[in-house]
């Protein structure tokens, strides 16, 4: 609720009760002018009492039309504890259908407080609040197609449909996270995916043999260079290892196929015999063993 | 084995979350569809709508072509059904619209001089148009087509009539009979 | 002159230039390569590293003339090959200077903080190192076993001349010095007293059995007979292009521009150098025939002195080209 200007209506306590059971009475109202029809005017009374003194809540307004142009639509109240004492904050929400043809005062009547000390009953009133209410529209008729002018009929919004959006947009890139997580686990990504640069080098050289022992070579190196991020060379091979320790277990193989692969392409024409490339290929399937992580 | 179990997972999470996902798109999909329907009753045209299904916005969309189109029974039919459903802000707007079409009937029988048809029919749209308020306080349509009807028909304070002064008494006996004041009083 | 013959001795030249000068190895390692090379040498590195005491073992060790000079802003080209004075007649006498105090039996010439010297001197040096040879009181000298080891002040800036490229250019390896960083290195070298006489510590070395007027004949029967696969110039250019090109074979470096970056790449000079040094290493390693890692072992100081970054990036040089130079060994695979 729109909090309006609060003026003070501060009546002082203790007006009819000779026993102090009233310590503060205030009336908190908002400004008392330029309303118009169907405006809510927010009232909240204040009162403190003695310890022993209670408020007859079942005597304070009840929510429902209070005459032709008043309805209470809201009445709520709360009891706290003070020093000695109770502090109640009643708080009252009207709202006023009053069709005026000019501005005109109106007045919210004031009702009475019961309070009951000690078996006796007093009461505190609430005075009478007036304000003004305005017309919203002028004494001379205006007219249209239909008669006389009136507003157009509401129309619905629009459905929104940002909920579904971000639901489907989440669930779409979550998705797609997961579909990308499956293409890596299937070697889609071949730049990402260091986990079957071994198999590829089988299939490459599952049907070359001795004559083809450079593309043979060539084929591994391709794998461990892949698989290093970089070209590995024979010095390399310790640090190599000491990164991937899986491949700790084929350190012998490793040195000799570079070993290898360096008389082949460097030094003095060698002689390739069918051992080698078996060889060549049983390092490759232990690799690949390793790569698949089933050794 | 372990690998064959993860991959299972994976896959079967991503047929969960891709099945939500077009589920989400489906939604989507039928929401842009909801509002074409609503433009496109708005703009005048009919759309067959399945009372009991469609939504609320929809309903309200089509009382508003209905009542466009002079359909005022069917426009009050469809309205009624939608009173208790939707958001406050929806019922304030049913509540309005119901009101729209009493005091529109209203005025075409004062206009025809049918009193008697218009009296209870400006006692409908004023109720409408209070609920309303009392639903939004700041509903501004509603605040002046409620005065509008209020003109039309003032309500008579016969029990306080002591505390008006007499000449507002006059004039509220002069507007008592439903018409409007030509020009100023 | 078998190969192997040499190998041994100069295996054992090594180590006795590592017990002299301890803690660099490597350095020992690439002078050795250069020597065995025939290639004039740039050292890098701050003075009292052991610079002098490493020359003045190697010449110790090779026999022949050694000599050194100081760069000074006022040295002429003059000072290097003549110096005249009164004696002790009164008479004007004119004496031959460094360069020619030992005729043709120069071995090794050190030149001290080269950038302080002025251009002419530059140029002059340049003509003896590219034709060991420089023309003098009207007849031309010779110096067939020279080998110029320069040193460059890089702490000083002021009055200081820049090599120019096609002097760098000659040279064929720049060698980095550094302070050694082992402790026990340190401690021996602060506290044994053997240390801290240098002309006694360098006249202990035995003679490496190698004698100076040899290497030249030497170095051509080495280069001959080390070999060289197809695959391996294979590499050899590869490497060659990507010092061109370094974008090409995805070499990046942070905040750097790759197709900007290069002003030059090595030049053809330097390649050869480079091959020259890989063949040595490879014979060093007992080898017949050069392996990549020869070529990667040499290609740092080869090249570092050769490659020319654009004005752009010139001002983080320093940082730029060691990252450069890993990059481009890093981009490309040999086989």
């Amino acid at each position: 609720m729109k909090i309006l200007l609060l003026f003070f209506l501060v009546l002082a306590g203790c007006s009819n009760t000779e026993h102090g059971a009233v310590r503060a009475f205030t009336v908190h109202t908002p400004r008392p002018f330029g309303y118009v029809l169907g405006d809510e005017i927010p009232q909240q009374i204040i009162l403190e009492t003695a310890s022993d003194v209670a408020l007859q809540t079942g005597a304070l307004p009840i929510k429902g039309t209070i005459n032709r142009w008043l309805e209470l639509k809201q009445a709520t109240w709360e009891k706290t504890e003070i020093p000695d004492g109770w502090r109640y904050v009643i708080d009252l929400n009207y709202q006023v259908f009053y069709v005026p043809l000019e501005v005109k005062m109106l007045k919210i009547p004031g009702f009475a407080l019961q309070l009951s000390q000690q078996g006796k009953i007093s009461s505190q009133p609430v005075p009478d609040w007036a304000f003004t209410v305005a017309p919203l529209r002028e004494l001379a008729v205006r007219k249209d197609d239909n008669g006389e002018y009136m507003r157009p009929d509401a129309e619905p919004h629009q459905i929104a449909s940002t909920n579904a959006q971000i639901a489907f947009g989440l669930s779409a890139s979550l998705a797609l996270a997961i579909a990308g997580y499956l293409a890596y686990l299937y070697g889609y990504f071949p730049i990402l995916n260091r986990s079957n640069v071994f198999k590829q080098a089988l299939r490459k050289i599952s049907r070359l043999s001795k004559g083809d022992i450079g593309q043979i070579l060539a084929a591994v190196h391709y794998a461990f260079n892949q698989l290093n991020g970089k070209p590995l060379f024979q010095v390399q091979v310790a640090d190599f290892l000491s990164r991937h320790p899986e491949y700790a277990a084929l350190k012998v193989q490793l040195e000799w196929f570079f070993a290898y692969s360096n008389r082949y392409h460097f030094g003095h024409s060698l002689v390739v015999i069918d051992d080698d490339v078996v060889r060549l290929k049983n390092l490759c399937q232990h690799c690949r063993a390793i790569e698949r992580g089933s050794r | 084995m372990l690998r064959a179990i993860r991959h299972g997972l994976v896959w079967a999470s991503l047929s969960v979350v891709g099945a939500i996902s077009l589920y989400c798109l489906y939604t989507w999909h039928g929401l842009n569809v909801e509002n074409a329907t609503i433009q496109q009753l708005l703009s005048g045209q009919d759309v067959a709508v399945e009372q009991v299904v469609a939504k609320p916005q929809i309903r309200l969309a089509r009382a508003c072509y209905l009542k466009q189109k002079k359909r005022y029974d069917e426009a009050l039919a469809t309205l009624s059904a939608i009173m208790a459903v939707g958001d406050s802000a929806l019922q304030a707007k049913v509540r309005y619209n119901l009101g729209n079409i009493y005091l529109e009937q209203a005025v075409v029988s004062v206009e025809n001089n049918d009193t008697s048809r218009a009296m209870p029919l400006v006692m409908l749209a004023k109720q409408a148009y209070r609920q309303a308020l009392a639903l939004d306080s700041q509903f501004w349509d509603a605040k002046y087509n409620l005065e509008v009807a209020m003109r039309l028909l003032p309500e008579m304070e016969r029990l306080d009539l002591e505390n008006e002064d007499p000449k507002q008494q006059k004039a509220e006996l002069w507007t008592t009979v439903p018409g409007f004041p030509r020009g100023l009083p | 002159m078998q190969l192997t013959d040499w190998l041994h001795k100069a295996l054992q030249f090594e180590k006795h230039i590592n017990q002299v000068v301890i803690g660099q190895q490597d350095v020992v390692r690439l002078m050795l390569i250069t020597v065995f090379a025939r290639g004039h040498v740039l050292l890098e590195g701050n003075v009292g590293v052991g610079k002098t005491t490493l020359l003045r073992a190697v010449a110790h060790g090779l026999g022949g003339g050694y000599q050194r000079i100081e760069g000074t802003i006022d040295l002429m080209p003059s000072d290097l090959i003549y110096y005249t004075y009164l004696d002790k007649d009164g008479k004007p006498r004119v004496d031959p200077g460094p360069l020619l105090h030992h005729g043709e039996h120069l071995a090794t010439f050190f030149f001290n903080e080269i950038n302080r010297a002025r251009p002419q001197v530059h140029s002059l040096l340049l003509r003896a190192m590219a034709e060991r040879s420089i023309a003098a009181f009207n007849q031309d000298y010779l110096f067939p076993h020279l080998q110029v080891f320069a040193d460059r002040n890089r702490v000083e800036k002021e009055e200081t001349f820049e090599l120019p490229a096609a002097a760098k250019d000659r040279f064929m390896m720049e060698i980095n010095i550094d302070v050694p960083s082992s402790d026990s290195v340190l401690d021996e070298l602060m506290f044994n007293p053997r240390f801290h006489d240098t002309d006694q510590l360098i006249s202990q070395l035995p003679d490496s059995g190698m004698e100076y007027t040899q290497l030249n004949g030497f170095a051509e029967k080495l280069q001959q007979n080390i070999q060289i696969s197809a695959k391996l110039k294979q590499y050899a250019l590869s490497l060659w292009r990507a010092t061109q090109k370094p974008q090409d074979f995805g070499v990046t470096l942070s905040d750097v521009v790759m197709p900007q970056l290069m002003l030059s790449g090595a030049s053809p000079r330097g390649m050869s150098y480079l091959i020259r040094a890989a063949k040595v290493r490879a014979w060093l390693h007992s080898r017949d025939y050069v392996l990549p890692e020869d070529v990667q072992a040499v290609f740092a100081p080869c090249m570092g002195h050769r490659l020319f970054l654009s004005p752009l990036y010139a001002y983080r040089h320093e940082q730029l080209l060691p990252a450069l130079l890993t990059g481009l060994l890093s981009a490309v695979a040999a086989p």
